[in-house]
């Protein structure tokens, strides 16, 4: 069991995973029965320090059901602090060195997506296993421009946190296409590591006067 | 012993030699079968993995993939084992990057099964199963993709033997040079969903397009969230993929490179009058100029 899962599960007993994370980590609780072990554990081990009489139930499948209920309820809390604390040395470089990029090579920043999201049904978090039918909604019906197409499942058009450049878009859906692949050129996250952008040298640029 | 050296050198050519050649198929193994397993497998099995990818030049990565078959299809989770921290979700919703610098979420885009293009395969490439081995201690079959023509790249995967998953696969240029290697090493099996999700199937969209022999146009979006005026088409010949994307950017804006490629992964830009064509696939880079020039209003 990775370090990284004990901070996921961590995060997600504190209410700090976002949306995503949230289901994705209830799902795997549903399917791994060693993760569930580990969640009975950590939920032992923190009412014991907080002196709860009692502990964690043995079966934790109700609880993970109630959450996966209510998932869409749950807060989007910040959460980066606590994972990547250890890392934030190496996470310092990486941004100096995208900095000095960025400081040479000026990009087109993505504009905000939240006019349509604002158009847009909130979309659903997570539904339990077996439901059919689409999560989020298309967007048919969001008008202007905007139009359902052919092998495209689901979208949702939340607003960027952070500015995200248009070459990270573009690879970003490319290396979506393939359901479920992995072994196809390009599917692999392209945010994987901070020199990604550099070895990819591709920006719009502003134009020489 | 000279003499002895010069036939286990004359041996070795002569494997060599073999293996350079068209693989025969091994008896009884059908790859239509097989492509079919790999793709139920992709679309509806849960499993934990240990990814490697190896992009040339010294340039490989680590990930821990983990794969849960949500109500709508495949939900991934990729982590980036390099000490970056680095983390990527993709669910029905969309996909969340995470990391230290920020967390950043986009829609989901076009997503497509590949099985039903898997079938005709055999118009553009060499199709066999020509080896058994073992792959992160698992019995593999290996299906081999030998392209007909220069104008694409070739491809080797290890296909597991129990489940279908893809174990390893290699891509290779025409001339055999390596391009881009990725291997599981350690797979965690836990079980198919009760039944594959019907993922969105590619299907030829009729145009005037003047394509490389074998490519489809499979699908189009008439948006990508965040850039006002793009568009997105999707072609496929089954193994590699390609998005042409056509750009219409803000006045004063350019796109600084012509192209470039990465392990197997390759780009192109053209311009056409006030559109811009950024091009992206597991394709040489002449034959993403080809696509993207297709895609392209005749004059």
């Amino acid at each position: 069991m990775s370090e990284d899962i004990r901070e996921q599960l961590s995060a997600l007993m504190d209410g700090e995973l976002g949306r995503d994370e949230r289901a994705f980590l209830l799902r795997r609780l549903e399917h791994d029965a060693e993760l569930r072990s580990m969640w009975t554990r950590m939920h032992l081990v923190r009412d014991v320090m907080s002196h709860r009489p009692g502990g964690a139930p043995l079966d934790l499948s109700d609880r993970v059901m109630r959450a996966l209920a209510s998932s869409d309820a749950a807060p989007t809390a910040p959460r980066a602090a606590r994972v990547w604390r250890p890392l934030a040395g190496l996470a310092l470089a990486a941004s100096v060195a995208l900095a000095a990029v960025l400081a040479f090579s000026p990009r087109m920043e993505l504009e905000p997506a939240g006019d349509l999201s604002a158009r847009a049904p909130a979309p659903r978090t997570a539904l339990p296993v077996g439901v059919p039918g689409p999560i989020a909604p298309s967007l048919a019906g969001l008008g202007d421009g905007v139009q359902p197409v052919a092998g495209e499942r689901s979208r949702v058009l939340a607003p960027l946190p952070t500015p995200i450049t248009a070459e990270q878009m573009l690879l970003m859906r490319h290396g979506q296409l393939v359901d479920g692949g992995w072994w196809v050129g390009g599917s692999q996250p392209v945010y994987a590591r901070p020199e990604q952008r550099m070895l990819l040298p591709v920006s719009v640029q502003d134009a020489p006067r | 012993m000279r003499w002895l050296a010069g036939c286990l050198l004359g041996l070795a050519a002569g494997a060599a030699l073999a293996q350079s050649t068209s693989a025969p198929t091994l008896p009884g193994e059908d790859w239509r079968v097989w492509a079919l397993r790999m793709d139920k497998a992709q679309r509806a099995l849960n499993y934990d993995a240990t990814l490697v990818i190896d992009s040339g030049n010294d340039d490989w990565e680590l990930f821990e993939v983990s794969q849960r078959i949500g109500p709508a299809g495949p939900e991934q989770q990729w982590v980036a084992q390099n000490g970056a921290g680095r983390r990527q979700v993709r669910t029905a919703q969309g996909i969340s990057v995470l990391s230290s610098e920020g967390d950043q979420r986009i829609g989901q885009g076009p997503q497509f099964r590949a099985g039903p293009l898997l079938a005709a395969l055999d118009q553009s490439y060499e199709v066999a199963v020509d080896a058994r081995d073992r792959v992160a201690g698992r019995r593999a079959v290996r299906l081999s993709l030998q392209p007909r023509h220069p104008d694409r790249y070739g491809l080797r995967v290890w296909i597991d033997v129990d489940t279908g998953l893809p174990l390893r696969s290699e891509r290779r240029a025409y001339d055999q040079s390596p391009l881009e290697r990725r291997m599981v090493t350690r797979l965690a099996v836990l079980g198919f969903a009760g039944s594959p999700v019907p993922g969105s199937t590619p299907s030829s969209i009729p145009s005037d397009w003047k394509l490389p022999a074998g490519f489809q146009l499979v699908g189009s979006a008439l948006a990508v969230p965040g850039l006002a005026g793009a568009h997105h088409w999707v072609l496929s010949d089954g193994v590699a993929w390609v998005s042409v994307y056509r750009l219409n950017l803000p006045p004063g804006k350019v796109i600084e490179t012509e192209g470039w490629r990465h392990g197997a992964l390759g780009q192109v830009t053209l311009r056409n009058g006030e559109d811009w064509y950024y091009v992206l696939g597991d394709l040489p880079q002449a034959t993403l100029r080809r696509v993207g020039e297709a895609a392209m209003p005749a004059d």
